[in-house]
């Protein structure tokens, strides 16, 4: 009996010291648990942004106001974001956001933020003392310039056939370069999601000397961003910045046969050698410039063709011997194409009977009966992308800007595309006919 | 010429106090309308001396109470009073006539004034009045002085020393000053604290010892001493909107004085 007597006493006075321990220890009314870093750097040009969840510990509702801190500004918007003033009923709790601005904030330790009921500084608590405020301010940099040449780079997909008859989907490179006075530092290497580029490097960024470069290659995959006959695709913007820098957006165009670039539909691509430009190509316009009915002749009232009008390949030299013989005025269909405007371009052209389409020949060209020997519409549109129409009326007749030399000096030649693939059929009709105009421009 | 005069007046109220205390009914002055009366006392009065005393010595303060209060809307907190007590310095100077009341029973009275040191009132304060939340602590000084009529008897028996007994009523002026409180826990923030306040209160003093003559003139003694300071207030700190600072009601002292007296 004496000794479990003896017992019972002892645990009361453990019970005891641990409730006068418990009572002894003190608890904040309030307290406050980071939710990011607490003790963060940040530079005097920039701005970051430090969380508390703030936690009511009583059973008593408490209305609080932060204590201004200058630097310091209290977001207030948000879910769970604490207002200003905020009420927390008991034991409730929201999410205390503080933006702080390099610019203004003196470094140190804040000792705050301190939060106070109904901002009476008779109750007021603060973090505990590892969790305070603490800002090191340091000095950005001094900023510099970046330049991006050229600011769009257009490649070609893998895979194709061109017609300089080098390899398409060759990676172009960009060139980075700091003209301004300062180093530029932290030049971070872009990335990109698109599928359809297979890679990027960089070469000599990260820090770049004042007048210092660095090139940043883009290697395209298989896959278009701009997908055949999607007339409103877009590039991909590529992200070029340092830490102390201007922010360089630069674009990129992977395109294949098909695919609508610069206000037409891709049907040449010339893989240039030189790969810090975009590749070279021809595009036919979105729709006839010259509808088939009524139509409109090859020359102005029917007037004669002549030698300067004969090549097979060179629209654009067709059209310029045409406007100077035929003169700038009037309805025909190499004027049909310079007066176009489709896209906002002005460079449009009537295109040679071989860019139109295959299987044609005069006597001064032969369009090739193999059907990709010179890249044209028909093959490289209809024939490669036969669900496509591409805006052609299937079987009519449209002018190219051949004159026959053969049926000289009376005969236009003229292509009647094969709208789902097939052949298409080429050959001559006088030039006082009226038939459908697609204009066509090589793109920049 | 005036130091006369006072003693005289003085003496007359000794004069009185006595004739009460040795059942010399004051009725029987006042009714016999006579002045003879009293002056037949005269020889009584005649005998009175002047007498003075220095006590000095320990006391001891009861602390305070533990009080909550709101001092804003939503803001009410505990001061839970601590219960240790701390030692004083009381010294008291006392100047009046003794005279003999009776055989063996001497009589003074006159004007006491006493000065204390700071007393230290400490304690704990609980926001939301929840000793959970028990996050400051707190400490004030209370600093008393009193002007009281004070009356002694003594009981002159012939053994070697003289017991006696005293008591006064006066006021008394409590300036309680240099409130401050600290947090316990790094989370607690200090406040504002109570500013400084001086009171005056009605104050009294009952005591008990004993003196021994050095000679003829000279005696020392020690006696015990229970003090009421009444109360004492601090004033209101910055920020707040309802009530006042601390208050006591009452301030009890007990303590040990040593006097010296002279008696002319």
């Amino acid at each position: 009996m004496r000794a479990n007597s003896l017992m019972i006493r002892l645990f009361t006075i453990v019970v005891a010291l641990c409730v006068f321990h418990a009572v002894e220890a003190g608890s904040s009314l309030w307290i406050f648990t980071p939710l990011t870093a607490t003790t963060i750097s940040v530079q005097n040009n920039n701005t970051a942004t430090v969380q508390y969840q703030v936690t009511n510990q009583s059973t008593r509702s408490h209305t609080l106001v932060m204590n201004g801190i200058t630097g310091v500004t209290q977001v207030t918007s948000g879910a769970g974001v604490c207002a200003n003033p905020f009420t927390l009923s008991g034991h409730s709790s929201c999410t205390l956001s503080l933006q702080i601005d390099g610019s203004q904030i003196t470094a140190g330790n804040t000792d705050g933020p301190v939060v106070c009921e109904q901002g009476n500084q008779l109750q007021c608590y603060r973090p505990n003392s590892a969790d305070t405020l603490n800002v090191d301010v340091t000095n950005a940099p001094n900023t510099t310039t970046l330049s991006v040449t050229p600011s769009t780079l257009t490649l070609s997909v893998t895979g194709l056939t061109t017609t300089t008859g080098n390899n398409s989907g060759a990676p172009r490179v960009f060139t980075i370069q700091n003209t301004g006075s300062e180093t530029a530092m932290g030049v971070a290497c872009p990335t990109s999601l698109s599928e359809s580029i297979m890679s990027i490097t960089c070469t000599g960024c990260g820090t770049i000397l004042s007048g210092g470069m660095c090139t940043v290659t883009i290697t395209p995959s298989a896959t278009p961003s701009a997908a055949v006959a999607d007339t409103s695709a877009t590039p991909i913007t590529l992200t070029i910045q340092g830490t102390n820098t201007n922010t360089l957006t630069p674009t990129v165009n992977v395109l294949t046969y098909g695919s609508f670039y610069q206000a037409g539909y891709l049907f040449s691509i010339i893989e240039t050698a030189n790969t810090s430009v975009s590749i070279g190509g021809t595009v036919a316009a979105e729709t006839d410039a010259a509808a088939q009915s009524p139509g409109v002749e090859y020359s102005l009232n029917g007037a004669n063709t002549t030698t300067a009008m004969y090549s097979g390949t060179y629209g654009a030299a067709n059209t310029t011997a045409m406007l100077t013989v035929y003169g700038n005025t009037g309805t025909y269909s190499a004027r049909v194409c310079t007066t176009y405007s489709g896209g906002g371009y002005g460079d449009w052209y009537l295109p040679a009977i071989c860019q139109m389409g295959f299987g044609g020949s005069d006597i001064n060209f032969d369009c090739g009966a193999s059907p990709g020997a010179i890249r044209n519409m028909q093959y490289n549109l209809l024939v490669t992308n036969p669900a496509q129409n591409f805006n052609f009326v299937n079987g009519s007749l449209y002018w190219s800007s051949t004159a026959s030399e053969s049926v000289a000096p009376s005969g236009g030649r003229f292509q009647q595309f094969a709208v789902g693939g097939g052949d298409g059929f080429q050959s001559i009709n006088p030039v006082f006919n009226q038939f459908g105009v697609r204009c066509v421009r090589t793109i920049t | 010429m005036m130091l006369e005069k006072w003693r005289d007046n003085l003496l007359l109220m000794s004069s009185l106090t006595a004739a009460t205390s040795t059942g010399f009914a004051s009725s029987q002055i006042e009714s016999s309308g006579q002045t003879t009366t009293l002056f037949t006392k005269l020889p009584a009065i005649l005998t009175s001396s002047w007498v003075a005393s220095l006590s000095l010595g320990p006391v001891w303060e009861n602390a305070g109470d533990t009080q909550s209060f709101y001092l804003a809307p939503n803001i009410e907190k505990t001061y839970a009073a601590n219960h240790s007590s701390h030692a004083l310095v009381d010294g008291e100077i006392f100047l009046g006539i003794q005279r003999p009341l009776r055989e063996k029973l001497e009589g003074q009275i006159g004007i006491a004034v006493a000065v204390t040191s700071n007393a230290s009132l400490s304690g704990n304060i609980w926001d939301d009045t929840d000793p959970l939340f028990n996050n400051y602590t707190y400490n004030y000084q209370v600093r008393h002085t009193h002007l009281a009529l004070k009356g002694k008897l003594l009981a002159d028996s012939g053994y070697i020393v003289t017991p006696w007994v005293s008591g006064s009523l006066g006021v008394g002026f409590n300036q309680v000053h240099d409130f401050s409180n600290t947090p316990t826990i790094s989370q607690a923030v200090v406040m504002p604290n109570f500013t400084s306040n001086t009171t005056t209160a009605f104050t009294y003093t009952l005591g008990v010892g004993v003196e021994r003559n050095l000679n003829q003139h000279w005696q020392a003694g020690l006696g015990y001493e229970f003090a009421d300071w009444g109360n004492s207030q601090l004033g209101r700190a910055s920020g707040q909107a309802l009530n006042t600072g601390l208050s006591l009601s009452h301030l009890y002292t007990n303590g040990f004085l040593f006097n010296l007296t002279y008696h002319a």
